[in-house]
């Protein structure tokens, strides 16, 4: 182990927080460099320092009687029914919920694009104004005749059909 | 307390003898108010974070499940409180200060904050502890001045371990060098406190 890893440790190291294979490795590096041994020992006096501080520190307490009308107010309360579901963390529960709808939605519009509709294509096929937009089907009928049209500038593909008489029935009305 | 008598005198609570729970918490009464201190850096408020927690012990009860230590459960509620507390004094100190206030006490170069916390009695630990973020100073609090281990503290924060060690490798390093630049004394008289 490099001085650059045993610092990463070393604050897990002083608190006896890492597994003893880990503790095993800092410990042997700390007894070649002397540089990482002192950071190790002022981590250790600071962290001593900071508990002794602590013991040391007042820290304003309730008076008895303070205390006892405390005591006597919570008393008073009620003790709630015991909540059944009081253990369950509802964050897995929300993300599994959020997953199934996701993945829910995905299946049906991937269901919903691969599924033909004939009946749409047919009357796509018949009206003039939805055949600009319909993609170029082949004729319903064998001696129907079709005629593509590209513009160059917008690459806008119009696709007339006719019947065996070049007549396009429905486009006049 | 023993696990057993914690378990007996919790039973009784439950059964209506609501002077059992006195006898429950007051082994927890200094800790917690001391916890509670560090936490919300301010002696009325970690009052009032300590009452709101045995309140809540004492209505939950019946929650607890009895296998488990009592102490991280109070603790945890604890945390909770002290949270819930932070989130509410920061809202409110949105809400009250208008625009024109706020703008004065930035040029002022104090804010609500500072003011609040001049009004007390700061400690060394008190101002080490200032330099940490909020997660970083509950698990420091827990792990190396309550003492509880990585699991416990955990179990308290209702985090991973791994998230724990993180925290308490970062807080551990902020206050080597809090101190090495504020209190240098403090590592030369140390087993005089």
């Amino acid at each position: 182990m490099n001085c650059k890893r045993t610092a990463k440790y070393l604050a897990l190291y002083v608190g006896d927080e890492l597994s003893r294979r880990r503790s095993g490795r800092v410990s042997a590096h700390l007894k070649a460099c002397s540089a990482c041994r002192r950071e190790a020992g002022g981590l250790a006096a600071t962290l001593g320092a900071a508990k002794a501080l602590a013991r040391a520190e007042e820290v304003t307490d309730w008076s008895e009687r303070e205390w006892n009308v405390l005591m006597r107010h919570i008393a008073s309360a009620r003790i709630e029914r015991k909540k059944i579901l009081a253990g369950v963390s509802w964050k897995p529960v929300l993300a599994g919920a959020m997953a199934l709808l996701l993945i829910a939605s995905g299946t049906f519009f991937v269901v919903l694009k691969k599924s033909p509709t004939p009946g749409v294509v047919q009357i796509a096929l018949r009206t003039p104004s939805q055949i600009l937009t319909a993609p170029a089907q082949p004729p319903i009928r064998g001696d129907d005749k079709s005629k593509t049209i590209v513009s160059k500038e917008t690459d806008l593909k119009i696709i007339w059909f006719y019947n065996k008489n070049f007549q396009g029935e429905d486009y006049g009305k | 307390m023993p696990n057993d008598q914690e378990k007996e005198l919790v039973e009784r609570v439950l059964n209506g003898d609501s002077e059992a729970f006195s006898l429950l918490v007051e082994p927890y009464r200094r800790p917690l108010l001391g916890l509670a201190y560090r936490i919300t850096r301010n002696t009325e408020d970690a009052k009032e974070v300590a009452q709101e927690t045995f309140l809540r012990a004492f209505k939950y009860l019946r929650n607890f499940d009895a296998d488990k230590s009592f102490k991280n459960w109070i603790y945890q509620i604890l945390v909770h409180a002290a949270r819930n507390f932070r989130n509410k004094q920061a809202r409110l100190e949105i809400l009250t200060m208008s625009e024109p206030l706020r703008e004065m006490a930035t040029a002022a170069g104090e804010n609500p904050e500072d003011r609040r916390q001049e009004k007390e009695l700061r400690s060394r630990l008190m101002d080490c502890l200032d330099v940490l973020s909020p997660r970083e100073r509950e698990v420091f609090l827990l792990r190396d001045i309550e003492e509880l281990n990585i699991r416990e503290s955990a179990v308290v924060l209702k985090c991973s371990t791994v998230s724990v060690r993180v925290h308490l490798s970062a807080a551990r390093k902020k206050i080597k060098k809090r101190i090495l630049d504020k209190y240098p004394s403090l590592l030369e008289r140390k087993n005089e406190l």
